[in-house]
Order: C-alpha cells, then structure tokens, then sequence
C-alpha cells in the first residue's frame, strides 16, 4: 500500500494519542489537533488520504473527546454539528489538496516530456558551464551518456577554435550587457568526430539578480553545414562563380571563385568596368559588352563564352550567363550570373580538333604514299622495259663509252682480247692508230712481265687490284708514275667475262707533290734555322745589354768621380774655365748614364714569355696620375679617366706602356696654359682602342714616323729633357702583344695615343 | 778586441779608388783591404794561397762586387755561406748591376745588403760613406773578431 496512505491512517490515531496526553491543558478544545492532522493527511494522500484521515479522526475525536466520553453518542446537537462541520471541511480540504496534486503533476509531466522529448537538445548549465541537466537529444548530438555529459562542462566539448566566441557571449550575458546569443559552433563528439550545432542560449537569473543557470538550446546544423561546404565545392569544382550588381548602387558583389578566375586579389572590392574589360581578349569583350547591354536593356538573359587574359599569359576560357532581376513594378533593377571557367574543356576540345586534323593529315599523307608507290612503280616498270629494251644497243654504246671515256681504259676478255679501249688508251701507251680490237694485250705489248701477266690471272679470277702511285722505269729512263686498277667484269651469265684495266698517268702529280714536299720541308729547315738565328741574336742582345750595364757604368763613374774629385781635392788651384770643363764632364756622364739605362729598359721591356691577365686601364691609369700629382703638387692638371677600360695582356709590360704613355702627356703639358690629360675608350672598326689625349707641346705629324723610334726625339733637351725612349719601348710592347699603336697631334695643340690589343683568342707571340 | 776593418772586392781600380777616398772622407779610420778578385778574396778569408802567411782574423765586412774576375762575387758569397766560419759574416754586395736577376740571386745566396753603385759621383759617394758608418760603429756583427 502506498507509503502516504498508511501514513494518512496513522497520522490521525497519533494526533489523539497526543490529546489524550494533552488533554488536560486543551480542554474543552476536542479539535485542536485534529484540523492539522485532517491537512496533513490530504496533503500526504490526496483525495483518499484526506478522506481516510478525516474520518478516522472525526471518529477518534468523537469516541475520545466529545461527551460522552468513550462512545459515540451525541449528547447535544452541537456536538453533532461539530462533528459533521469537521467532516465537511475534511472532505472538502482533500478534494481540493486532489486537485492541486493532479495539476502541479500535469504541469510536471508536461515540462518533462517537452524537456526530454524535444526535436532540439535542451541543457541547463551553472554559470561555470558545468551541465546541469540535459536532454536526450541532446545526448544523441554530443554521442554522450547523460551521466557522461553531467560530469563535464561545455567548454569540455566545444570545439577548441570556436571557445573563445562563446565565452566572450558568456561574458557578456553575466555582466548583462546581453540577454540572450545565438552562434554556431562545433562540438567534439564523444568518438572524436566533430559536429556543427546552432546554440542559443539565455540566462535565468535568481530573484536577488545573480545568475541562475543557463537554458542552452542546441541545434544539430551539420546537414546544413555539409550541404554549404557540398556547394561550395561543388562551384569551386566546377570552378563556377556568380555575380550580382544591383543597377541602383552600381554595388557588386563577387564570389571567390569570380576573383580566382580573373586572378584578382580577393582582398579587393570586385573589378568595375574598365577593369574588366582587361580581363578579356578584344574580341570575346566587345560580344560579351553587347550581350550584358542587351541583358541591361531589355532583360534578356544570355550565356556566351569569353577569352579571359591571364598575366602569365596562359589564357582561360569562361562561360558568361547572365538574367535580369526585376522588382515588383517588372523594371530591371539589377543583373545577376555565373561565371564558370572551361578552359579544360575548351583545350580538350581544342586538343580533339588537333588530333583529327592530325590524323586527316596522316591519312592524307598516307593516300599520298601509296598514290606515290603506285607511281614510282610504274615508273619502275617502264623504265626496266625501256632497259631491256636498251640492253639490246648496250654493247655498240659500251665500246662508245669506253671509247671517248676521258681515262685510259681498256676492255678485254678472259683470252686478254681487246674488246673495247679507250682513246687515251692508244695514245697513253703510244699504240697510235693501229686496230687493237680482237688482238691480245700481249701481243700488242710483248714485253709486258710475268709479274702483269700474274696480276691478270688472279684478276681473271675474280680478284680487284689496284696501286694508287706505283713507279716505273721507261726504257729511256724516265721515270713514270702510273695508278692503276685492273678488276674482273661480269658475263651475261654471271660469270667473268674478262676484265677491265684502267690506268692513269700521275707524274705530273707526283712529281708536284714531292716538290711541294721538298719545299717544305726546305722551308720548315729554314724556319728552324731562323728561329735558331733568332734566338742567339736576342740572347747575344741580352748579354750586351748586360754587358753594357755593367762595364759601361765602371768607366762612366770614373769620369764623373774624378772631375767631382778633382774640383773637390784642388778646385782652389783651378781657374773658372777648368772647373766648368770639369762640371760638364759631369754633366755628360750623367746623360750618357741615362742613356744607358734607357737601352736597358727597351731591351728589358719586352723580355720574357708573354703573360695573358686582364688589366684594368682606368685602375692604372688613375694610380700612375695620383702618383705624379703627389710628386708635383704645384701643378693643376685636368684629369678625366674613364672608368671601366680593361685589356687582355701582359700586366708588367702593359703597365709600362700605360705608365710612358701618361708620364709623357704629363711632361709635354708641364707648360700649357689649363693642361688637360684624358684617357677614354674608343671604337674603331669594331675593335676597342685605349686612348691617352693631352693638350701639351704636340708634335708635327709629318714626324710621326721618328716618335717611335729609339734616341729619336722632336723636343730640345732645354725644352722637355728626355732621351728618347719611352715611346719605342711602348711600340715594341704593344707589337710584341701583336696590337696596333697610332698618334696623331699638332704643334702646341696637344697629341693623342692610341693603341690597341687583339683579342685574348689571337693573343700570340709576335716576335 | 781587434780592430774592425773592411776587406774591399773591387777588380776595377778606379772604383778602388774612388770607394777608399769616399769612405775616408766620411773619417772612417778603419783598416780597408783590398783584393782584385774571388779567388783572393777566398785565399785572404781561410788565409790561404797568397794570404797563407797574413795574421788571422776576418774582416767586420765585405763589400763584394759581382763581375769579378776568376771567381764570381755570387760564387765568393755561396762558398762563404757554407763554411762555418765565414758563415755569419756581413756581406755587402756593391755593384754596377740592377738585374733582378742578380738581386734575386744575391739575397737568395745570404747577402746582407744589396747596393748599386750610382753612377753619379756624389750619390756614389754619399752611398759608400753611409755603407762604411753603418757596418762599422752602427751594424752590431754576430762576433767580434
């Protein structure tokens, strides 16, 4: 039986037991307990609960405490009224405490099934996130048993990229600023896979204000969200983009397949007009202005494809669909369209009309052939006809050919007959007019050796012999040089049917060769014998420049030394005019000493091998220039050197020419007025030439011929001291690099040098 | 100690004569010995041949020309160098040549100095005084003889 009915049973039977106890002190009061305990027992057991403890206690109070006492007699009226009074109230209380068990219940019942039963998961969560209750649904969606679920909190399974929107939401519902949010997100479901929910959530707040819980509402969106990602994987496959411009606004709007199509940084606002225009090729443009103008005018919709310019060059081909759309009143109000790229499709197509163009062409090619074989054989037939038909006269045409062949040519058969022989022939072997034909060769040659004799045979036998030059005595003693070739030639029947000398008489050439040979070799001898001579003249130069060097200086230092010695032991003895013969006797020495250092030098210049190193003009240049700059600071000399000029050669002879060429502009404009030195670059006939420029004392060009040569100088000594050297030793470098060197110059107008080098390829040894 | 003295090289004379007043013009006092070629300069250091009898010791210097007769300075200085005892001798080589090629040689050989001789009377003069000073109070000689 149910627990609140018993209770109801009991309840009224302690209550009198308690009034018993207490009677004393509540008399006359007979039912002052028994109203709560009435209560109690509707309240604990509804309707039958009621009804059972408010008659039992009707009936205790009326046994036990209404007079009479211990039976239930009613003494006076008023006690019966009590009674029936009390009863009323009883049953009434327990009718109504019924009803309100039955609709508190219905409304619980109701809330429960709409909470568990819901199409939407449903959650209550403290203002931790921690769930407080949650629906089975719910459950379903995160793949979570309720108690599973109970034991988390929200931030447990929501996605980790998508927990920070959320709780700023949630920061902003508990500090009020919000009521409720809506966002999508995504859980992680319980077997790790992920799901997208729309969440939607409200705070109920207690009555002091602070937070209650949270109601979650949870939306199971992954069908939509997949069926989003389908599409746009699906355009993105079909590499197919839409559009829209509102005609209003001029506003448009762009999918991100259009940006990738056209190549343009999505970042950007879609391209307006005249941009657009140089995403496509004129020709495909001016169609597709045409179809969107009609489109804008009249409405109709249109589809075109168009050639769309890529920067790389690598055109695409897209299909351009455009409608209409109109508002309520039917005027366009704007465009919308797709833009879908088929260059795929356009190559493949352009690829399928290549490959059957191709193939026609093979097939084309191939008719031809055989068309050709057909020809060729046909042609073949007749020719072989026209040859049978020839072979007939072959034999007459075969003595002609030989006859007037330009060689010595003889025909014979296997008997050594004549059967055909060659003019030359005759004359050649000086058988002049006699008929050779049907005689035998050693009968018109009787005393031809065994060794032809033996040369015939193994001819005769199929064997081809021949000699290239082969020597022969005449009777006279002349000598004759003969190629020969004896081979065998073929009968009708396959067999050898004889053979065929042929010879030819070669003295002339041979005896031209072995002069040609002789020559050279007589001219090699003479080449090594030049060298030779060459080689010990340059080595004797060396050793008498040595030689100079040396026993030269001895003497020279003796003359200078004794005259200073002499004017420094006895100058007080001598008279004026001794001491000046003495001083120039000094002067002279120091010439000649110059001298000798500049034969030196020259012979210097050009010894040793020839190295092969690029060298920077302009480097050396500069530096030869500073260097004479420091030595004279006192001279202002405009310098312009081009920068970059680089040569092939030897370094240290090329610095020496470098250095003469600069140090001589540098002295013969030692009295200009604004001396100026240049050294720049130039190209003539194609060949690039250094060149060194001054505006100094110049030359006379009618002497050009004696600049370059040793000791031979234009200027007086008193004018621009020298001796002379300098230029001879920049020509035979430069000759000995095998270049060119050319000056030109006028009279106190300045002069210029140039030279040049051949290319590091024809760099040689020159002297 | 001895005195230090300068055994002179020289086959020319006039050069002889023209290094000797040089050096005693710029008061060098020393004792200057002269010989005319390689082999005398050999025989007068190892006191040999013609020098068999001369009283021992080394020079504080040589100066030693290349083109001699006989023997060359070049083959004077490689023979000096591979005898112990001349070994470490201060060798000045004074001459007409500005070969590389002999300058090379010189120094590769173990000359101490390498001096041409000018040509001009004053330098010549001038280079030989400074030569004599310095080898003689300057140039401290790896021994004292």
């Amino acid at each position: 039986m149910n627990p609140r009915l018993v209770l109801s049973v009991l309840l009224p039977f302690a209550a009198c037991g308690l009034q018993w106890l207490l009677w004393d002190y509540i008399k006359p009061y007979a039912w002052i307990l028994f109203f709560p305990t009435a209560f109690f027992c509707a309240w604990l057991g509804g309707l039958r609960g009621g009804l059972i403890g408010t008659t039992l206690s009707a009936l205790l109070a009326w046994y036990f405490f209404i007079p009479p006492t211990a039976s239930l007699v009613a003494e006076n009226p008023a006690g019966m009224l009590s009674v029936t009074v009390f009863l009323l109230m009883g049953y009434l209380f327990a009718f109504f405490a019924e009803r309100l068990r039955e609709a508190k219940e219905r409304t619980e019942t109701r809330f429960e099934a709409t909470f568990e039963q819901a199409a939407v998961g449903i959650a209550l969560l403290d203002p931790d996130g921690r769930w407080l209750r949650v629906n089975r649904k719910l459950c379903d969606i995160v793949g979570y048993h309720p108690d599973e679920l109970l034991s988390k909190s929200f931030q447990d399974i929501t996605h980790p990229d998508d927990l920070s929107s959320d709780l700023v939401f949630v920061g902003q519902v508990l500090a009020g600023e919000i009521n409720t949010y809506t966002l999508e997100k995504r859980y992680l479901r319980k077997d790790g896979s992920i799901i997208w929910i729309n969440l939607s959530v409200s705070l109920v707040r207690q009555p002091d204000g602070s937070p209650g819980y949270f109601i979650s509402v949870v939306e199971d969106i992954s069908a939509r969200k997949e069926a989003e990602a389908n599409l746009t994987e699906a355009k993105r496959l079909a590499k197919l983009g839409h559009w829209h411009w509102d005609l209003h606004t001029d506003r448009h709007v762009w999918s991100e397949e259009i940006y990738r199509i056209y190549g343009r940084d999505p970042a950007l606002p879609p391209a307006v007009y005249p941009e657009v225009q140089s995403y496509f090729t004129p020709e495909t443009w001016s169609g597709l202005v045409a179809a969107v103008e009609s489109c804008r005018a009249n409405g109709q919709s249109y589809t075109c494809d168009a050639e769309v310019v890529v920067a790389d060059g690598t055109n695409r081909w897209v299909t351009a669909r455009g409608e209409a759309v109109r508002n309520a009143e039917n005027k366009i109000i704007a465009l919308r369209g797709t833009v879908q790229d088929i260059t795929e499709r356009k190559l493949a197509e352009q690829v399928l009309a290549d490959t059957q163009a191709a193939m026609l062409e093979q097939q084309k090619q191939a008719r031809i052939a055989t068309l050709n074989q057909m020809q060729d054989a046909n042609a073949a037939r007749a020719k072989a006809e026209a040859a049978l038909a020839a072979l007939h006269e072959s034999r007459e045409q075969l003595k002609l050919f030989i006859e007037h062949a330009p060689a010595s040519l003889a025909m014979l058969d296997r008997e050594m007959r004549y059967l055909a022989v060659s003019r030359r022939w005759l004359t050649e072997y000086s058988i002049g007019q006699r008929n050779v034909l049907g005689h035998s060769h050693y009968e018109i040659f009787p005393e031809i050796g065994e060794d032809w004799k033996s040369i015939h045979r193994r001819s005769l036998g199929g064997e081809v012999i021949r000699a290239d030059h082969d020597r022969f005595e005449r009777a006279d003693g002349s000598v004759q040089w003969i190629r020969w070739e004896v081979r065998p030639w073929m009968a009708a029947n396959g067999a050898i049917g004889g053979i065929v000398i042929f010879s030819e008489d070669i003295t002339r050439q041979m005896l031209a060769e072995e002069e040609i040979h002789r020559l050279n070799t007589d001219l090699e001898r003479r080449v090594v014998e030049r060298t030779a001579e060459l080689s010990a003249a340059n080595r004797e130069l060396d050793s008498f420049a040595y030689a100079v060097s040396h026993d030269l200086r001895a003497p020279l230092r003796a003359m200078s030394g004794f005259s200073q010695a002499l004017l420094e032991d006895y100058g007080d003895q001598l008279a004026d005019d001794a001491k000046k013969y003495l001083d120039q006797i000094g002067i002279a020495s120091r010439r000649m000493s110059d001298l000798i250092d500049g034969i030196l030098a020259l012979s210097r210049s050009t010894r040793g091998d020839l190295q092969r190193d690029r060298i920077d003009i302009s480097a050396l240049a500069s530096q030869r220039l500073a260097t004479l700059a420091l030595e004279a600071p006192s001279r202002q000399v405009g310098i312009q050197v081009e920068p970059g000029l680089t040569v092939e050669g030897d370094a240290r002879m090329i610095e020496a020419v470098i250095d003469n060429l600069i140090d001589n502009a540098w002295k013969y404009t030692g009295k200009a007025s604004a001396p100026e030195i240049r050294v720049y670059g130039e190209s003539r006939d194609d060949a690039p030439w250094i060149c060194v420029a001054d505006n100094g004392a110049g030359f006379d060009m009618a002497h050009t011929e004696r600049l370059f040569k040793p000791f031979q100088r234009l200027h007086r000594q008193d004018e621009f001291p020298g001796i002379g050297i300098g230029l001879a030793t920049v020509q035979r470098i430069i000759h000995r690099h095998g270049g060119e060197i050319a000056a030109c110059g006028e009279p106190h107008r300045g002069a210029t040098f140039c030279f040049k080098l051949p290319a590091a390829a024809s760099l040689h040894e020159s002297e | 100690m001895s005195v230090r003295s300068i055994l002179l090289v020289e086959d020319n004379p006039q050069d002889e004569m023209l290094t000797v007043r040089a050096l005693r013009r710029a008061n060098v006092a020393n004792r200057i010995e002269v010989v005319r070629d390689g082999q005398q300069a050999l025989d007068y250091l190892f006191v040999q041949g013609e020098f068999a009898d001369r009283e021992a010791g080394l020079p504080t210097v040589i100066l030693l020309d290349i083109g001699l007769p006989r023997l060359s300075g070049l083959e004077v200085l490689e023979q000096l160098r591979a005898n112990a005892l001349t070994a470490l001798l201060p060798v000045v080589i004074l001459t007409s040549s500005d070969e590389e090629q002999d300058r090379l040689r010189s120094y590769e050989f173990g000359c101490n100095s390498f001096v041409r001789k000018p040509v001009n009377f004053a330098d010549f003069a001038e280079t030989v005084a400074r030569l004599g000073v310095y080898w003689l109070a300057t140039n401290q000689p790896p021994q004292e003889n």
